[in-house]
């Protein structure tokens, strides 16, 4: 049974949306928000405290770099224990990517070759972050755009590996599922077949993406947050929810925002798929007794 | 070097010089894999440009968008994202506008830049304890060697031109005819205790004060280096407490 809150699906908080949840007036499950957004302090600080007082807070990490090779910078790690330590959040989460190399950053999500060198350094990386913030961690998929040669795990084993020797949790980003498996060309449903059920994955992501087209004329999908969820997500996300069973949900929207209304009736709509899927459970469940 | 090493040093170069060497590590089984590199650098440039929009939007007024943008392009090759934490970037942004618009006619965008980049540290600095009155009075009588802290949420420009003005002229505030002589200003920048943002002009004293704070001098040399007289002493009070009322100096 999930604690009551993470029953309601919850919506990604973004800037123009903080000051509708100073105070308790939406029925939203949680609140995501960009952790780096507030590891200073001022006024960002002071609403997400305030905002955590009355909705509970997932703290989505981007900016932790996991993969790097040249180490974590632990600095910036002990700001997100802080921070933790004052939201007191439901999930504490970041990507199975890298953002920075000795000096030098991006803001992006770097994809990672799946080799095990590279699943050893997530290992101790995410090892490290869960001793300094004190919590486990969830780890997300995200979108990739390029394949690599000469590796040693799919992407799905490599979570599934990462979760067993770093104790780590799984989110489970369906968009990511069905943009990656679109650009790198294999199958969605079997790359949630494949990741293990064994109660690792702990929450679900569900966003919109773009279709581009590359200069040789190839179709690619970028992952954009900037429209509301396609059907096809959300025929995957009910498929992994029957593979998984009931998971908290969470609708992130990051360009274009809309307003709130909108975004809400898309975590609605997840709620509504959560109960069908819960139904037809027990039903089968009444069949086979 | 590990091979997990030399993937992202080559990558991070790639999304920075756009020579997409690391194309030598991906599946030749995919087609168009450059332009697939393509899409991290082009996010990589499109978000970093964003963030600089964010931090300099006075600035990007007075230059214009099309102007901004390439400016931005060139900044953020030559002086990449230096952390994790994106609020850390742009800070050489002024330094980079003196070279980068040599001969142009605007002399004070550099200046702009620098003021806006000290308002975006100060809004996102730590929270800090405020130094009280009492405080005040209780450390400068307890240690003669007191040092009066200057929060970081509190920073110091030194602008060849007014452009205080200028960035009040741009937020619809009425200051009247903003002078565009050359001529220095120094510019106080803080967040107050409801993590507001201030700013104000300081006059000499002031500043030479804020600046030996700044240096750490112990509070009494500070002081006695401003040799005040009868006649400037009650001016220089008044502006000393309205500063440590606003939450200029810590604990």
């Amino acid at each position: 049974m999930l604690k009551d809150s993470l029953a309601k699906s919850g919506i990604g908080l973004r800037s123009p949306h903080v000051r509708d949840f100073l105070s308790p007036s939406h029925s939203v499950g949680f609140l995501e928000v960009h952790t780096e957004n507030y590891l200073g302090g001022g006024k960002p600080r002071a609403d997400i405290l305030q905002i955590a007082e009355n909705y509970p807070i997932s703290l989505h990490c981007v900016g932790a770099s996991l993969g790097r090779a040249d180490g974590l910078d632990r600095e910036h790690i002990k700001k997100v224990r802080r921070l933790v330590d004052e939201v007191n959040p439901v999930f504490v989460s970041d990507h199975l990517s890298w953002s920075g190399y000795q000096h030098t950053h991006v803001p992006d999500l770097l994809p990672v070759p799946f080799t095990d060198e590279a699943l050893d350094v997530f290992v101790d990386h995410v090892s490290e972050f869960q001793d300094i913030v004190g919590c486990q961690m969830l780890v997300e998929n995200p979108s990739n755009y390029v394949a690599f040669k000469d590796l040693d795990y799919s992407e799905m084993d490599f979570l599934n590996e990462l979760s067993d020797r770093s104790g780590c949790g799984l989110l489970l980003d369906i968009n990511n599922i069905k943009v990656s498996s679109h650009n790198l060309g294999y199958d969605p449903v079997e790359y949630i077949d494949t990741i293990k059920n064994d109660g690792c994955v702990k929450e679900m992501h569900l966003a919109g993406y773009q279709v581009n087209k590359l200069d040789n004329g190839e179709e690619i999908y970028l992952d954009t947050h900037g429209v509301p969820v396609y059907e096809a997500v959300w025929e995957l996300y009910e498929y992994a929810l029957k593979r998984f069973s009931d998971t908290p949900t969470l609708v992130e929207w990051d360009t274009d925002i809309p307003e709130l209304d909108v975004l809400i009736a898309e975590a609605n709509k997840a709620d509504d798929i959560r109960q069908e899927v819960k139904q037809e459970g027990s039903l089968g469940d009444v069949l086979v007794a | 070097m590990s091979l997990l090493r030399e993937f992202q040093s080559d990558f991070m170069n790639d999304i920075y010089d756009g020579t997409f060497e690391s194309a030598k590590y991906l599946s030749d089984a995919k087609t168009g894999n450059q332009n697939r590199l393509r899409i991290y650098r082009n996010n990589t440039i499109y978000i970093l440009t964003d963030a600089l929009s964010d931090t300099f939007p006075v600035l990007k007024q007075l230059v214009g968008e099309k102007f901004f943008h390439m400016m931005a392009r060139e900044y953020l090759m030559e002086f990449p994202q230096p952390s994790g934490n994106l609020f850390s970037f742009g800070e050489h942004l002024p330094v980079f506008l003196k070279t980068y618009i040599k001969g142009l006619t605007v002399p004070y965008l550099s200046d702009m830049a620098a003021l806006e980049w000290v308002r975006h540290i100060s809004y996102h600095a730590d929270d800090i304890k405020f130094l009280t009155f009492d405080g005040l009075t209780e450390a400068s009588s307890q240690n003669e060697d007191f040092i009066l802290q200057v929060a970081d949420t509190a920073h110091l420009i030194n602008a060849s031109y007014n452009v205080l003005d200028i960035w009040k002229s741009h937020q619809d505030e009425k200051v009247g005819e903003v002078a565009l002589e050359k001529e220095s200003h120094s510019i106080l920048v803080w967040r107050n205790v409801s993590n507001q943002l201030n700013m104000m002009m300081l006059d000499t004293k002031m500043e030479q004060f804020f600046t030996s704070c700044k240096n750490e001098e112990t509070f009494l040399s500070a002081m006695n280096d401003l040799n005040l007289t009868e006649d400037n002493q009650p001016y220089f009070q008044s502006e000393f407490a309205r500063l440590m009322t606003a939450g200029v100096f810590t604990s």
